[in-house]
């Protein structure tokens, strides 16, 4: 039992002067689960070395990360959301109409915007609002009127792609203001300023998913909501909460992903919410909910970033590569479904 | 060798039977005989080897050594569990049952009666039929087990067992789930097959059960046969001898008569209801330090007085008093922070989140305090847990470990202190003991006898008899009514009050 999730966070912490070192590595070592995304991660990058010397270029790992970065972010609350055992699948369409609709109201009439003139920053707080919006709304139909998840999210999803589709009818939005930009094209000291933020943003999610009582409520909440709501922690707040989160951190990647397009496209985050999926469970978090830490699913993330890359790398023909995608992908589950300590499920 | 006669070759005849897990030494050359037709009861506290001793009976577990026999017959080979099937069935606690399906489906799951190729529903629904009436079950076929009474699904898991044709039928505690008087129907059940010539082997916690049913009984300690008998000999005080291991039996009484009811009571119901309506009209007061206990039978609404006052529930009409002051119902942390601590009738359902630790679930009431910005230190979470842990005496005490990893008593430890976490005023314990050995449940009343020194209000509400007969003050309920208060009661004061007779 030393391998349980909840010892890792009491040796992790505030290693002792004496032995800094031994309490790192044994903090390390209890995290089995998600060190089983490493040697898939290494053989992907053995690979990609082996395939191009393009492929450890600063600018290749830096190309990687960036096109990581909006995955990432969306990862990120679908996490808090698969850790109380719910679903939400409607993430990558907030990821396409957040931004639409933004781009649409300060986007001129000549080129197929409304052209309401707001100030950019403006549009950028209706992005994020938009997503929470959603976020509620899926939230309140799961918890309160106790629909399933998966279904509610579904008809959201194709909801949602509906409404971007017929708002853009079906064209590229371009000509954004520079400020609706910024955070997805600008560079800080010579990195994507979404490297940033993104990095920013798990280390965040780290810190709020062991440190805090709504963090810890998620796990549970999934564990058991029964039990959860008899210890008095209120769990339709929580999980309300966690579907806003969710949804916002969406809308948010959608402005990222807006940026670094320099428009906004009707398909937008298209199909991003299987490999967000596949990154969460790939890095240990359990679709029952309860279980999983955001360091697996980054390392999910960096995995599936790795890979499209290399595929690309390899000149993997365009038409095969989501077979090798997935197939990828099968196997990374595999592997975390044995190389995992059984008494970690 | 003479001729036996059918009668006597026993129905399961385990010979010097020896089982080792690592360096444990579950079980160590266990020998018991029981005849055809007899209930058997298998006694033993957590660790005794009962459940290993089970496991082999259903074939799920081979002996290291020794050997057994069904009817004078070797037992079927490990690698035939149909086999082991048309000898041995097993109703656990929960009976393993498809929720899901219809009853119909439920008996005959795993021999589905076809036409050749496809499923007969027809013939399904008119066998279904026959077993049910046969065995005088109450349900549709068509009723989703789901909805199904607990103990309907009970007889339900045995009627099945018997019709696909073992006449050996395991009881692993079947009553902890129920109330008193399924209790007796499925005695009565079982009693009446019992005649006809079924064996059963019945495992319980509660003495009074073995004795009440069994007619011969096995004791086990640390995986050793302490004694098997048949008859008069598995008289109550011999069982309960057996099972404390040489040390005195702790009669557990709250003597709480002389507390001063004088001042404002901890605890207050004035003409409370259920809002959904599980009980009406309730009034009762709860003096610091005073213990008051509430039995009834399954329906009568006593589980949801607690319920409410935890604020799991919502009461319409009357007024909740926490130290004089009213409190509103329906919110789990409104009640905790008027002072209330709650102890919930099923530990698995409600009681903890199995894969988090036994500090995180320890303190889990108590995040609005450790952390009233909502950020907390584990530090300081493990540093309280640590105390909780010593005051309840948990085993192993360790904060770090799953709270799934620990025994069942252990578990409900875990649950108590959670509900002590906040230093309650008023201490409202459903079913507090049930399903745990007898030195956890001591564990138990023990810590609850220190709160109530501490002059915490208890309020116990209880299946159990012998659980109510700790209180000098027991409420009975009736039909969402308070229907008498006993002063002092002995086990038959309380029974009567329960069913109604005076």
């Amino acid at each position: 039992m030393t391998n349980t999730t909840a010892t890792a966070p009491a040796s992790g912490k505030a290693p002792r002067p004496g032995a800094p070192k031994n309490r790192a590595l044994g903090a390390v070592v209890q995290n089995v689960r998600e060190l089983s995304v490493l040697p898939g991660l290494a053989i992907v990058i053995v690979v990609g070395a082996l395939v191009s010397p393009a492929f450890l270029s600063a600018a290749n790992l830096t190309l990687i990360l960036r096109q990581s970065a909006e995955l990432g972010i969306v990862v990120i609350g679908l996490t808090f959301i698969l850790l109380t055992g719910k679903l939400d699948i409607s993430l990558e369409s907030t990821v396409g109409l957040a931004p639409m609709v933004a781009a649409w109201l300060v986007i001129p009439a000549a080129v197929g915007g409304l052209g309401s003139d707001i100030d950019p920053l403006l549009a950028i707080l209706i992005t994020l609002v938009i997503g929470a919006g959603i976020g509620l709304f899926n939230g309140f139909m799961v918890v309160k009127v106790k629909l399933d998840p998966f279904i509610v999210t579904l008809a959201m999803l194709i909801l949602l792609r509906g409404i971007t589709l017929g708002i853009s009818q079906g064209k590229t939005l371009a000509g954004l203001p520079e400020a609706f930009r910024y955070i997805g094209s600008a560079r800080w000291a010579g990195i994507p300023a979404a490297i940033w933020v993104t990095a920013i943003l798990f280390v965040i999610a780290g810190l709020v998913l062991r440190y805090t009582s709504w963090g810890r409520a998620l796990y549970a909440i999934g564990g058991n909501a029964d039990a959860a709501k008899a210890a008095g922690i209120r769990v339709d707040f929580v999980l309300i909460t966690a579907f806003v989160a969710a949804s916002t951190l969406a809308a948010f990647a959608g402005l990222m992903l807006a940026g670094r397009l320099a428009s906004v496209t009707s398909g937008m985050g298209e199909n991003m919410i299987f490999s967000a999926l596949a990154a969460a469970v790939i890095g240990g978090v359990q679709l029952t909910g309860g279980q999983g830490r955001i360091i697996g699913a980054l390392m999910g993330v960096l995995l599936l970033g790795t890979l499209t890359n290399v595929l690309t790398l390899a000149g993997v023909p365009t038409f095969w590569i989501n077979a090798v995608y997935g197939a990828v992908i099968l196997i990374a589950l595999l592997v975390g479904r044995f190389g995992a300590k059984p008494g970690l499920r | 060798m003479t001729t036996l006669s059918p009668s006597t070759v026993p129905a399961i005849q385990i010979d010097g039977v020896s089982k080792t897990y690592g360096a444990t030494k579950a079980l160590q050359d266990v020998s018991v005989s029981i005849l055809p037709g007899q209930v058997h009861g298998l006694i033993g506290r957590n660790g005794a080897g009962k459940s290993t001793l089970l496991r082999m009976i259903t074939g799920l577990e081979q002996p290291d050594t020794g050997s057994l026999q069904f009817f004078g017959e070797p037992a079927p080979a490990a690698s035939d569990p149909k086999a082991w099937q048309h000898q041995v069935a097993c109703v656990y606690q929960r009976p393993s049952v498809f929720a899901n399906l219809s009853v119909a489906e439920n008996l005959f799951a795993g021999r589905l009666p076809t036409d050749g190729v496809k499923v007969s529903w027809r013939r399904m629904q008119s066998e279904a039929e026959r077993i049910l009436a046969a065995w005088n079950i109450q349900l549709n076929p068509r009723t989703l087990l789901a909805d199904a009474p607990i103990e309907e699904r009970q007889m339900l898991t045995i009627a099945k067992a018997l019709e696909a044709g073992s006449r050996i039928v395991l009881l692993d505690e079947p009553t902890v789930q129920l109330e008193g008087a399924a209790i007796r129907r499925l005695f009565d059940k079982v009693q009446e097959l019992q005649q006809s010539g079924v064996t059963f082997v019945f495992v319980s916690h509660f003495l009074r059960e073995v004795t009440a049913i069994c007619d011969s009984a096995t004791v086990l300690r640390d995986g050793k046969l302490l004694w098997s008998r048949t008859g008069d000999d598995i008289r109550s005080d011999d069982l309960v001898e057996a099972l404390l291991a040489g040390q005195e039996q702790q009669r557990h009484r709250a003597d709480t008569k002389s507390i001063s009811l004088a001042g404002v009571p901890a605890l207050s119901l004035k003409g409370v209801g259920d809002k959904a309506g599980a009980f009406t009209d309730i009034s009762f007061d709860v003096a610091p330090g005073e213990l008051v206990a509430i039995g009834g039978s399954g329906g009568s609404g006593k589980y949801s007085v607690g319920e409410v006052v935890a604020g799991l529930r919502k009461a319409s009409g009357g007024e909740v008093l926490v130290d004089g002051e009213p409190l509103v119902t329906g919110t789990v942390k409104t009640s905790q922070r008027a002072g209330i601590g709650f102890v919930p009738a099923d530990r698995h359902r409600d009681g903890y989140v199995p894969q988090l630790s036994v500090a995180e679930n320890m303190t889990m009431g108590i995040m609005d305090q450790i952390a009233p910005a909502g950020v907390f230190s584990p530090k300081r979470r493990t540093a309280i847990s640590r105390e909780l842990i010593q005051d309840v005496a948990l085993v192993p005490p360790n904060p770090s470990l799953a709270v799934s990893g620990l025994s069942g008593g252990n578990q409900q430890k875990v649950v108590l202190a959670r509900a002590l976490a906040r230093k309650p005023r008023v201490l409202v314990l459903i079913s507090p003991t049930a399903g745990v050995d007898i030195a956890a449940k001591d564990a138990i009343y023990a810590l609850m006898l220190r709160a109530l020194a501490d002059g915490v209000a208890v309020l116990l509400i209880s299946d159990d008899v012998e659980e109510l007969l700790v209180s000098s003050r027991v409420l009975i309920m009736r039909e969402g009514r308070i229907a008498a208060e006993l002063s002092e009661p002995i086990e038959e004061d309380i029974v009567r009050a329960i069913e109604g007779l005076e």
